[in-house]
């Protein structure tokens, strides 16, 4: 049964690792905005060289 | 999306930055058409920075600039108050926070975010979409803040800078992350130690010889405790010490007792303990303050005028304009105001004609004017040609700006915790308390270890964890679907505050009237139809909106073509048709300034016959008179406003059963007349718009403002209600009456939880997994059945409703 101890231990770092990458992304600041990133993703940084306007 | 010379072949003459139609004084540009300098430098600047991306993410994303003013931004220049304005500053970088109001779509982000492309001392601009805000870093040593406002000012992004930033600028109110800390925490915990108790549920006595398990539970369930419920036992022991019963004393009695109970019996080998309880209970917890937190980040409920008034005035010092911050304004001091400037104190108006504006101030949009000598009064924008002023008084003493100082401000009263469950949790508290005593009495012929064990278990499952839950989740449900809808409120005590309203007292101008509709009435002799289409054809020519609202009046009537037409600006207008002579403007145009009766109307006197005049009024808002009606059937109905008396019949027969109709009322009067009532023993609901009406607004136990744009405007208040929602306030007031019939059901539901509990503990079968099952489940019922009956109710309530939820 001694096995069920180191399960639990692997589980529990894992979680655990799971728990601090959570708490980095509160810290990091990616749950302060969740609207303006939403509307982020449509830009392309590129377009504009494609899309000059034609004179 | 390609927009160039086949959209201009098109008769699509709207303005390539801001969407406006072009007049004939349309601006050519690479194939573009703007409507005025304004928008044609702003497509400069980005073009000549390959900025013109802007326009592709979407179409015309600019804010027309033709109406915009000059501003200054020489204020900017002053080292203290960029100090005061910058968040942080460090070597050469600093960092400021701005508010930029033009900001609505993914264009406005996506140019901000490039602002670097135009100048490189500006490192990086995050944008905030929500709230209109951009931090941005800059190198000051190659961008002063003046530089960078004005070029923020150039690409049409004002930002507003107003006295409010001066105590606000360092002060950022993010969400609490200590909150979503300790949730993660609390659930990463909470699914641990049931994992960890998982055999024991399923039944295998043998696995508690895997004694180190109660260990391992142990030391995930501390950090729950100390951590992440820290919040529940401090608040408890406050209002111990207070000698009050708060619903978090017998909250953080159940979780003491699960705890140290369940360390009792782990460390004795007795059995495996609450923990995945005790961990459950404050997951749960903090998940409906977390619920409950949720409301609008993006509106500011406590605003006071700081928020409106500019930072600087224009000050003359030895025969020379300089810029002075606005608290170092003392009686005395010569102030320069430009057009479109606000009058920051009280004052006499020394050059020039003023032309001021205090729709801001009291929701009268109509401008008035000023001669020299008159009383300027705080508050006011002025419309028109730079004026000078006198200072005579003091920025924080002037008529409106003292207000402020009433005690009625000094004290936050708002709290946000319940009346309703603080009041139950009381009686709660005390019959818990009893019930513990008598099983531990009964019991204790047993044994006393039993009787000990019977008495904990009472305390571990009375706690009202169904009870705290049901306020967040029934009434944060509801603030969230009445958001949809246009009425944003403070928090959830606000909800309660308005179920026990008894009195509303209406504000006049802006609130009860659209400060966009004008009513006209006509008094005088009776006009044949060949007068009417005169009058129309002739006030068609004009562009005064009284005169515009005569045409849109007479709208049945024929327009003749006019031979002869001569405007004088702000008085009236003299026009010839065929062989009739037309003289129409203000009564001082008409009779001439000598009369002693002056009156606000459009007179008529048509070949040197005066007919009679069009009398303009602010119109009801849409559904008033209907709202009323129904609301004075519940409620006890009064109205106040700052105006003359010129309206009353109007208003009493809008409000035959009012209480109170009082005219010329001071903002300190308004607040005079709140508190009267409630000291009579009235709860009372104010509803106005401007910043005269804020002390009103603070001192009802409901203050709700009514504006046009939620974003926009909004003195300190618990609610705003979108002006366009006006008529459904008194189904929002009855949904609140309903919700409170919902949310007893949510109680009743938690104490039948309560009282099931409390049989398996005074009989001894209180076994960790029925704790363990009971807690949440009740949690879970409580939480399903508050947001589905109080959405249930709402849908049922505007079924029959098809207005367009308002988008802020």
């Amino acid at each position: 049964m001694q096995i069920i101890l180191l399960l639990i231990i692997v589980s529990l770092i894992i979680a655990g690792g799971f728990l601090v990458v959570f708490l980095w992304a509160v810290r990091s600041g990616q749950y302060d905005d969740s609207e303006t990133p939403a509307l982020k993703v449509l830009i392309e940084d590129d377009m504009l060289t494609h899309q000059k306007p034609s004179n | 999306m390609q927009k160039g010379i086949e959209s201009l072949s098109t008769i699509d003459l709207s303005c390539h930055h801001c969407g406006d139609v072009c007049d004939d004084d349309g601006i050519y540009i690479d194939d573009y058409i703007f409507c005025c300098h304004g928008c044609q430098s702003v497509y400069q600047i980005l073009s000549d920075h390959e900025l013109s991306n802007y326009y592709q993410y979407a179409t015309t994303p600019g804010v027309s600039r033709r109406r915009e003013g000059e501003k200054t931004y020489e204020y900017l220049d002053d080292s203290e108050i960029v100090h005061r304005l910058t968040t942080f500053s460090e070597g050469s970088l600093s960092r400021v926070q701005l508010e930029l109001p033009q900001i609505h779509c993914s264009a406005c982000i996506w140019l901000l975010e490039h602002l670097h492309q135009i100048n490189d001392g500006i490192r990086n601009v995050t944008v905030r979409f929500a709230k209109r805000i951009a931090h941005i870093t800059f190198d000051h040593t190659r961008i002063s803040l003046r530089s960078l406002v004005e070029l923020l000012d150039d690409i049409g992004y004002a930002p507003k800078i107003h006295l409010e930033l001066l105590d606000k600028g360092k002060k950022t109110t993010e969400i609490d992350k200590v909150l979503l800390y300790k949730i993660g925490i609390a659930g990463f915990c909470f699914g641990n130690i049931m994992l960890l108790s998982f055999p024991e549920y399923l039944g295998f006595k043998h696995a508690s010889h895997l004694f180190y398990l109660g260990y391992v539970n142990i030391i995930l369930s501390t950090p729950v405790l100390v951590y992440a419920g820290a919040d529940y036992l401090k608040s408890a022991w406050k209002s111990i010490v207070k000698g009050r019963l708060n619903v978090d004393v017998p909250i953080a009695i159940g979780i003491l007792a699960l705890y140290i109970r369940s360390i009792v019996e782990i460390i004795s080998g007795l059995g495996e303990g609450y923990l995945d309880s005790m961990a459950g209970l404050v997951f749960f917890l903090l998940i409906g303050r977390w619920f409950q937190s949720m409301t609008y980040r993006s509106l500011d409920f406590n605003r006071n005028y700081t928020a409106y008034f500019p930072i600087a005035a224009t000050v003359k010092c030895a025969k020379e304009w300089i810029t002075k911050p606005l608290q170092k304004v003392m009686p005395g001091d010569h102030l320069l105001i430009r057009n479109r400037e606000l009058i920051p104190a009280d004052g006499i108006l020394k050059i020039g004609k003023g032309r001021m504006d205090y729709s801001f101030v009291t929701g009268e949009s109509d401008i008035i004017s000023k001669e020299v000598g008159d009383l300027l009064y705080a508050g006011g924008r002025h419309m028109g040609e730079s004026i000078e002023m006198v200072v005579t008084k003091k920025v924080d003493q002037s008529y409106l700006t003292q207000l402020w100082s009433d005690d009625i401000f000094k004290h936050q009263s708002i709290s946000d915790t319940s009346k309703t469950v603080t009041t139950i949790s009381k009686y709660f508290t005390l019959v818990i308390g009893m019930i513990a005593v008598v099983s531990f009495a009964m019991w204790s012929h047993i044994g006393a270890g039993k009787a000990i064990e019977i008495f904990t278990s009472v305390l571990i499952v009375a706690c009202p964890c169904a009870l705290a839950l049901s306020i967040p989740f029934t009434y944060g449900n509801i603030m969230r679907l009445l958001a949809n809808r246009g009425l944003y409120l403070r928090n959830v005590s606000t909800i309660e505050h308005l179920q026990e309203i008894d009195t509303i007292i209406f504000d006049k101008t802006g609130t009860l009237t659209d400060p966009h509709e004008l009513a006209i009435q006509y008094h005088g002799r009776v006009l044949t139809e060949e007068e009417k289409s005169l009058i129309k054809s002739g006030c068609f020519h004009s562009s005064h909106p009284m005169s515009k609202a005569v045409v849109r009046h007479l709208a049945s009537q024929s327009i003749i073509e006019v031979d002869y037409y001569k405007d004088h600006i702000g008085m009236g207008y003299v026009a010839r048709i065929g062989t009739h002579e037309l003289k129409v403007g203000s009564s001082a145009y008409i009779f001439g300034t000598a009369t002693s009766h002056q009156q606000s109307g459009v007179f008529i006197e048509i070949n040197d016959e005066y007919l009679g005049h069009f009398k303009c009024n602010h119109a009801f808002r849409n559904g008033a008179s209907k709202l009323i009606e129904r609301l004075g059937a519940q409620y006890e109905i009064g109205m106040i406003s700052g105006d003359g008396q010129q309206d009353k019949e109007r208003i009493l027969s809008l409000m035959p059963t009012a209480k109170i109709v009082s005219f010329n009322q001071k903002p300190k009067d308004k607040l005079r007349v709140i508190k009267d009532l409630q000291e009579e023993g009235h709860k009372v609901m104010m509803i106005g718009d401007g910043l005269n009406d804020a002390g009103a607004l603070k001192q009802s136990d409901v203050g709700i403002v009514i504006s046009d744009a939620v974003n926009n405007f909004s003195p300190s208040c618990d609610g705003i209600l979108a002006a366009d929602q006006f008529s459904h306030l008194g189904k929002y007031l009855l949904y609140f009456r309903c919700a409170k019939r919902v949310l007893y059901g949510a109680f009743a539901i938690s104490l039948i939880y309560n009282i099931v509990g409390l049989y398996y503990a005074t009989t001894g079968q209180l076994s960790p997994v029925v704790a363990a099952i009971l807690m949440p489940l009740s949690s879970i019922t409580v939480i399903v059945y508050g947001v589905v009956l109080s959405y249930g109710v709402f849908a049922w309530l505007f079924a029959n409703d098809k207005t367009e939820p308002s988008n802020q």
